[in-house]
């Protein structure tokens, strides 16, 4: 039986050490990487801004990558909500001349220890306006805009 | 709507009970002491009862609200009168008619459908109370505005608890009223936990929330809500467990409340608790916080306090209570086995649970890794570093306490031959493959389809693994665990598996005498069935049993399955096989 002991004892060393590697690999990994900041220019660049506008509080900021023919503003923005903890993943770029559509996995909830960790998509629709690209429709983290108020 | 639900499901409940009735042999042996009349009678009597009660309280409660309506509508206040004045009567007449039953026939005491009412019954009347009880003490704690619906309500179930509650106390046997008393003791420890829990989480707040500015509105004192809680739980869990659950036989469903509610209920507690104060604890030195004001960042983990706490109580009370069970029953299988099979229960059900945290915590570092080779990140309110926390708390949190207790469980398989013979070894084993199995084969199938619903859409990339990294790191982390304890299994499938003592089984054949079966099964601790000697209208069995010689001829046989049968001339014993 202590040959038994011996075999079973060396794999769960080994899969302590492993484990140990493992998680010097993702705390180095972790501690390197850094978010890739995109050009204001591109598609990419004027998501990224106006999540990270919306994320700040910036609605203002935000509204002013909305295209002129969205219906949405900053009050439309006032009254979304997004978890406290969020990632936004790029999924996939699409640039047709004028127009270009992004679509991201909005992770939420990962880094909480009992959170309840989901995961949505959402699809970001743009177009050129005088150069410069433009939100199109109801963003996410938006679901309604120009709603008739009192 | 809900009706609609229900009435289906009723039928398919009497439907499953009917059946299991009537193809499963009653405890005592036939006649059985089910019936369909019963089901409807005791079924009858306990809706009787409720609308009755409804009523009642709610024609007493407008008495203790008058003057303060000043406008209503009269439904409420037909349907109070339509309760009472239908209710009421028939629930007498139903309930003459039981007296009756129960009068004329000694069986009926004994019924699944009797005492099966009493229990629902009580229990029914226990939560209304406890709830009522709840609303009342924050009225007059000033918490809330009278409602005198609340306190008629209490009266009125209080009165049919303890009615039901004496009912019980002087026509069920401990075996017929088992469950009642668990279900009870389970309802005031749940009770007074959460209640002991709070009010240690809110005393620390006090304590330490000391900022005017982290608090701006708070309707109701949490540390008064806390109190009623203990104020109602306790008596309940004093009276359910200390009273009469704590010394009820040590049988299945006692062994399954303390090892389960208590033990693994207590552990589970501790171990989400000690979690959440690591975690923010690693997270305010070394990760992203959302707040920089501490009292805000440390919220969770004050209230993980309390639960700790109270986890950490309920925990040890009830393995000091186990092993109480152990030294005074001496569970021990042999007197070679050192340890009982309830603390190898006990053992396997932490080390367990912490394998369990220890595991998720190295699924939570191969998801970090995934993540880190896979980056697509826009915008984040978070870093990655929070995901390897969650992982070194989970580690760091689990794999001490499974490291000390299956140590301590390795150790005996170095002493003695038992432990690898022992049935709760073997299945905690095979449920660890078994579980590992079923997850690794939901992590296959879901990392499958991502990589084909990529493959088919054209949209295979870095981002399918990121997708997949759950899948993946679910179904590498049981791997790891599976092949660990595989190791230890494989040495051990050729070693037979000890039985499990079997408590005795005796069948006594003669005139059916269900006193003298249930005395004699108190005596022997075991299962006794009776089979009435009646053959073809003869009646074999005149001559009445005696208690003392039965048990006597019991106790000198060997077999642990044997059957009595009552001759002319003298009790015969026949060892038999099942």
């Amino acid at each position: 039986m202590s040959e038994t002991r011996r075999s079973s004892n060396q794999i769960l060393t080994g899969i302590v050490l492993i484990t140990l590697a493992l998680a010097a690999v993702a705390a180095f990994l972790t501690a390197s990487r850094e978010t890739e900041e995109f050009a204001p220019s591109t598609p990419q660049g004027v998501v990224q801004l106006f999540l990270k506008a919306v994320i700040d509080g910036k609605n203002e900021d935000a509204a002013s990558y909305f295209s002129t023919t969205s219906t949405c503003d900053a009050t439309d923005i006032d009254r979304s909500w997004i978890p406290d903890t969020v990632r936004v993943n790029l999924t996939d770029t699409q640039v047709e001349s004028n127009r270009a559509f992004i679509d991201v996995a909005v992770d939420m909830n990962q880094d909480q220890l009992f959170g309840d960790l989901y995961t949505e998509k959402h699809s970001f629709r743009l177009a050129l306006e005088n150069g410069k690209w433009k939100i199109l429709g109801i963003p996410w983290p938006l679901y309604s805009c120009d709603e008739v108020t009192k | 709507m809900i009706f609609g639900l229900l009435v289906p499901l009723f039928f398919l409940v009497i439907l499953i009970v009917v059946a299991r009735k009537l193809f499963v042999r009653d405890g005592h042996g036939a006649p059985s002491t089910f019936s369909i009349r019963r089901l409807f009678q005791y079924a009858l009597l306990f809706g009787l009862l409720s609308v009755s009660a409804s009523g009642v309280a709610g024609l007493i409660g407008r008495l203790f609200d008058s003057g303060q309506i000043i406008a209503e509508s009269r439904t409420d206040l037909a349907r109070d009168i339509t309760f009472l004045l239908v209710g009421a009567p028939l629930y007498l007449l139903v309930g003459r008619w039981t007296k009756r039953t129960l009068a004329e026939d000694p069986l009926e005491r004994r019924s699944v459908a009797w005492n099966a009412y009493l229990t629902i019954v009580s229990l029914t009347a226990l939560i209304t109370s406890m709830t009522s009880g709840y609303g009342i003490l924050l009225w007059a704690l000033g918490n809330e505005r009278f409602q005198g619906q609340q306190l008629s309500r209490f009266l009125i179930w209080g009165l049919i608890w303890i009615v039901h509650w004496q009912l019980i106390q002087s026509t069920s046997h401990e075996e017929e009223s088992r469950t009642h008393y668990i279900i009870g003791s389970l309802i005031g420890l749940g009770v007074l936990s959460t209640g002991a829990a709070n009010l240690v989480t809110s005393v620390a707040r006090l304590a330490i929330n000391n900022d005017d500015k982290v608090v701006l509105l708070q309707r109701t004192d949490p540390s008064i809500k806390a109190l009623i809680l203990i104020v109602v739980g306790l008596p309940v869990w004093y009276q359910y467990w200390l009273r009469v659950g704590e010394h009820l036989k040590r049988e299945l469903l006692w062994f399954s409340y303390v090892l389960l509610a208590g033990v693994a209920g207590g552990f589970i507690a501790l171990i989400g608790s000690l979690s959440v104060a690591l975690y923010d604890t690693l997270v305010w030195f070394f990760g992203d916080t959302t707040s920089n004001l501490a009292a805000q960042h440390f919220n969770n983990s004050i209230g993980a306090l309390g639960s700790g706490i109270v986890g950490l109580g309920v925990w040890s009370y009830h393995a000091r209570v186990l092993r109480g069970a152990e030294e005074s029953q001496a569970i021990s299988v042999s007197a070679t086995d050192k340890r009982g099979e309830m603390r190898r229960v006990y053992e396997y059900i932490i080390s367990g649970i912490s394998l369990i945290a220890a595991a998720a915590g190295l699924m939570m570092i191969l998801v970090a890794v995934l993540e880190s080779l896979t980056p697509s990140e826009v915008v984040s309110t978070t870093s990655s570093t929070n995901t390897l926390l969650v992982a070194v708390t989970l580690i760091l949190v689990g794999s001490p306490v499974w490291w000390f207790f299956w140590s301590r469980i390795e150790g005996h398989v170095a002493i003695d031959g038992q432990e690898q013979s022992s049935p709760t070894r073997r299945i905690f084993l095979l449920m660890l493959f078994g579980v590992a199995a079923v997850a690794s084969v939901i992590s296959v199938l879901a990392g499958v389809f991502l990589f084909l619903d990529d493959l088919l859409n054209s949209q295979l990339g870095s981002e399918t693994l990121r997708q997949a990294r759950f899948a993946i790191a679910i179904l590498l982390s049981n791997a790891a665990i599976a092949w660990y304890h595989w190791s230890i299994y494989r040495h051990e499938r050729t070693i037979s598996v000890r039985k499990a003592k079997h408590e005795r089984f005796v069948v006594l054949v003669g005139p059916r005498d269900p006193e003298l079966a249930r005395e004699v099964e108190s005596e022997i601790e075991g299962k006794v069935q009776m089979w009435d000697s009646h053959f073809d209208g003869s009646v074999d069995g005149e001559i009445p049993w005696e208690k003392e010689k039965v048990i006597e001829l019991i106790k000198s046989t060997q077999n642990d399955e044997v059957m009595i049968i009552n001759e002319k001339k003298k009790l015969r014993a026949i060892p038999f096989h099942r």
